[in-house]
């Protein structure tokens, strides 16, 4: 069982998504973006139904965006939406995935992009088509199914021989569909139509010689979608860069408006600066896409944080994800969105909720915790640390002692208490010579002692959402701590300055952590070794001794 | 060593408790002559306590008297508060004093360092416009100072993508800013890092900063 009630791990396992996974969509961007082109799509849809649609109707768009942001996960995603797939037909090509990279072998990685259902579909259609004629006793047609005497005096009918021609069991005679088809359809058509009927769809390349070849036959294959399936084509070119090859065959794409027909370019805004470099006039073209489709902020912490979330309500039979365990599992990704830049994009974030959610189910747990976060993180990225602990404070203490300090008040209190944990214990160490009674309270001082020379030090922290309230604090801590021979002032207002008497000590979040952490290990009486040596560093990045 | 010199030793090393006139009077005969001297001197004190005569050293007396006259020691605290509260407060005053002309002297060498940086800068600029600034002369700006400088930079430049070459804003704004290279990418990283939802890198081109071990050279503004 896995958490939130889960039959399953609904993140994906691997890097790039696959076409399952591909059916859930989350984030706001993300949504726009797919309305975009849907809209793109119904749009050339919709001029085809009114009769409108030019005869060379033809869109460019461009999906630009970085690396692990969700492109192709989008582009996966709209090929199975309702609203695009009853209006097109779909050709998904991963360029990364075509090597050498030629013309004929992205044409040929353009026809296999087509879903093996659609070729199956498209097959059934075509050979009912001729079946039909073949009824209305049109001879040659008859004559495709090689439908003769025997045949008759067998008992066969044109329904068998269609139905042994679609098991492979009889060869079509080639002649005939010419015969049969060269009025209504093009020398392009009736060749793909061929290789439709025998099932050799995608294995066309011979047939294609040259560029001309290729656009003629891809012209032909969407006027054949709109004629059999009354859709439009729709090319999604994924990962598309400045190659040489990939430019000239999209720059012909382009030039030859295939007939109703979209085609999607992805690529990331380097690729994008490259072709204007190296391909102006394909960057000219590209810069005049129909659709330009924006994910803009597609690795903002609300976007990712939704789809996580995402994933989950997909997941979600039971309905078990409630209000509350949403609010906690978006403040476990903020910590890490905050405290690790390299997991502040869509691809490691999913990755680390995956194998967060693995770790969360070997231990049988109802959510995803800390811990398990904590050991993914240590699995998964051994290498990796807090920014500017000096304590090593573990992820999973991390997330929670910032949870519970997201109040500042409690924050102060917290770190005001922690502050003299560590001087007592700087104290037992030796690095202090005395700490003194509580002498300053009033003053703003939490802990006054005498470091090893005998100066007698107070300590004030300042801590306040508001930084003009603390520097209104810190001088008047300033005006009353003459008592003593050298004041430290431990604040969040970001401040240098200080005079000859008293030092402004800047902690920020992440000292504030090491503080909470230390305190509540020395508390608890846990401190080891490496704990200790750490601890000094901390009190002396802090001044304190 | 003369017999006044021996009367002062001896009344001397009594201490604060003092010594009684007539046992001086038994040990030196005639004493009244030298003791006329010695207290017109101011070296010795005679005051009369329980029907006798006692003789002090002047370095016993207050001491005698805080010992005995509890009028006089209270008199004597409060004196002395009052000294150690003058003797602070010029303390006091005199580290304001040192803190202030310090300041002012800080205060009057940067107005002369940036007047003297400010005609430099002018110097150089009208004498050699096209020569690179070196190192030396290099400014630092605050993140928020940058992030103005960013963003006008970021809209002048904008393309139909939005996406912008760092290194196009970097020509601009080091240019304009005299700040080094890394100073610039120093300031972005900072930047970006902080205004996650204003700012959007992507990976590529040819110099910006490293995040997750990627290069990443294109920046663009998404709100």
């Amino acid at each position: 069982m896995y958490p939130y009630g889960l039959d399953r791990n609904p993140y994906p396992s691997s890097p790039t998504p696959t076409p399952s996974d591909a059916l859930i969509l989350g984030g706001k961007r993300h949504k726009e973006a797919k309305i975009a082109l849907v809209s793109c799509v119904s749009d050339l849809r919709s001029k085809i139904s009114a009769g409108t649609a030019k005869d060379k109707d033809f869109r460019l768009v461009t999906m630009i965006q970085d690396v692990g942001s969700g492109k192709t996960h989008l582009a996966l995603h709209t090929k199975a939406v309702k609203e695009v797939s009853d209006s097109a037909i779909v050709s998904y090509t991963d360029l990364s995935q075509i090597s050498p990279r030629s013309m004929h072998s992205i044409y040929a990685a353009m026809l296999a992009g087509f879903n093996h259902e659609y070729v199956t579909t498209f097959r059934e259609i075509v050979i009912d088509y001729l079946l039909q004629l073949a009824r209305q006793n049109v001879s040659s047609a008859r004559r495709i199914f090689n439908y003769g005497f025997f045949d008759v005096i067998k008992g066969k009918s044109l329904a068998d021989k269609a139905a042994n021609l679609l098991q492979n069991e009889i060869l079509p005679n080639h002649e005939a569909i010419d015969d049969t088809l060269h009025k209504e359809f093009s020398s392009e058509e009736i060749a793909i139509l061929k290789r439709i009927i025998e099932g050799k769809f995608s294995n066309d390349t011979q047939s294609v010689a040259t560029l001309e070849d290729i656009i003629s036959s891809l012209t032909a294959l969407a006027r054949l979608n709109l004629k059999f399936f009354n859709k439009i084509t729709l090319f999604q070119i994924d990962e598309f860069d400045f190659d040489k090859e990939s430019v000239e065959l999209v720059k012909a794409i382009i030039n030859a408006h295939l007939p109703t027909t979209v085609l999607m370019l992805i690529f990331t805004p380097a690729s994008y600066d490259e072709i204007r470099r190296t391909s102006v006039s394909v960057f000219d073209r590209l810069e005049k896409a129909n659709y330009k489709i924006d994910i803009a902020g597609s690795n903002t912490l609300d976007e990712i944080i939704d789809i996580v979330l995402e994933y989950i309500r997909q997941h979600d039979m039971k309905k078990s994800l409630t209000k509350e365990y949403e609010r906690d599992l978006a403040a476990k990704v903020r910590v890490i969105y905050d405290e690790f830049p390299d997991f502040r994009n869509v691809r490691s974030m999913l990755n680390i909720m995956y194998h967060a959610t693995e770790s969360a189910a070997n231990r049988s747990l109802d959510t995803i915790d800390e811990q398990s976060i904590d050991e993914t993180i240590k699995s998964v990225y051994p290498g990796l640390r807090i920014r500017g602990s000096l304590m090593y404070v573990p992820i999973s203490d991390f997330i929670k002692i910032k949870r519970n300090c997201n109040d500042i008040n409690t924050l102060e209190a917290g770190i005001r208490s922690a502050v003299k944990d560590l001087v007592n214990y700087a104290h037992e160490v030796g690095v202090v010579a005395r700490p003194h009674p509580s002498n300053g309270e009033g003053n703003g001082v939490d802990v006054t002692y005498s470091d090893l020379f005998g100066t007698k030090v107070a300590v004030a922290v300042v801590i306040n959402k508001d930084h003009t309230k603390s520097f209104e604090q810190i001088s008047n801590t300033l005006k009353s701590t003459s008592f003593v021979d050298r004041l430290v002032i431990l604040t969040n207002a970001n401040t240098i300055s200080g005079t000859k008497r008293s030092l402004m000590v800047n902690i920020d979040r992440c000292k504030m952590i090491d503080l909470m952490y230390f305190s509540d290990k020395y508390n608890n009486k846990e401190i080891h070794h490496d704990d200790s040596q750490r601890a000094i560093l901390l009190a002396k990045s802090m001044s304190l001794c | 060593m003369s017999s006044e010199e021996k009367l002062l030793n001896k009344i001397l090393s009594a201490g604060s408790g003092g010594i009684k006139k007539t046992d001086l009077r038994r040990e030196f005969g005639d004493i009244d002559g030298h003791l006329e001297n010695l207290i017109s001197r101011g070296d010795v004190f005679v005051d009369k306590r329980a029907n006798a005569y006692f003789c002090f050293h002047k370095s016993h007396y207050v001491q005698s008297l805080l010992n005995s006259d509890a009028r006089f020691k209270l008199t004597y605290d409060m004196i002395k508060l009052v000294d150690q509260s003058v003797n602070s407060s010029n303390k006091e005053l005199l580290d304001a004093v040192e803190s202030l002309a310090n300041n002012i002297s800080n205060l009057a060498s940067v107005v002369f360092e940036m007047k003297n940086h400010q005609q430099l800068w002018h110097m150089q600029k009208m004498s050699n416009h096209d020569d690179p600034i070196s190192d030396e002369q290099k400014e630092t700006l605050s993140v928020h100072d940058f992030k103005e400088q960013f963003d006008l930079a970021l809209s002048n430049s904008a393309s139909s993508i939005g996406w912008i070459e760092l290194a196009d804003i970097r020509n601009k704004i080091c240019s304009s800013c005299n700040i080094s290279s890394d100073e610039f990418y120093r300031l972005v990283g900072e930047l970006t890092s902080m205004d996650q939802d204003k700012y959007e890198l992507s990976t590529g081109g040819r110099e910006g900063v490293m995040v997750r071990g990627l290069l990443h050279g294109f920046v663009r503004c998404i709100c």
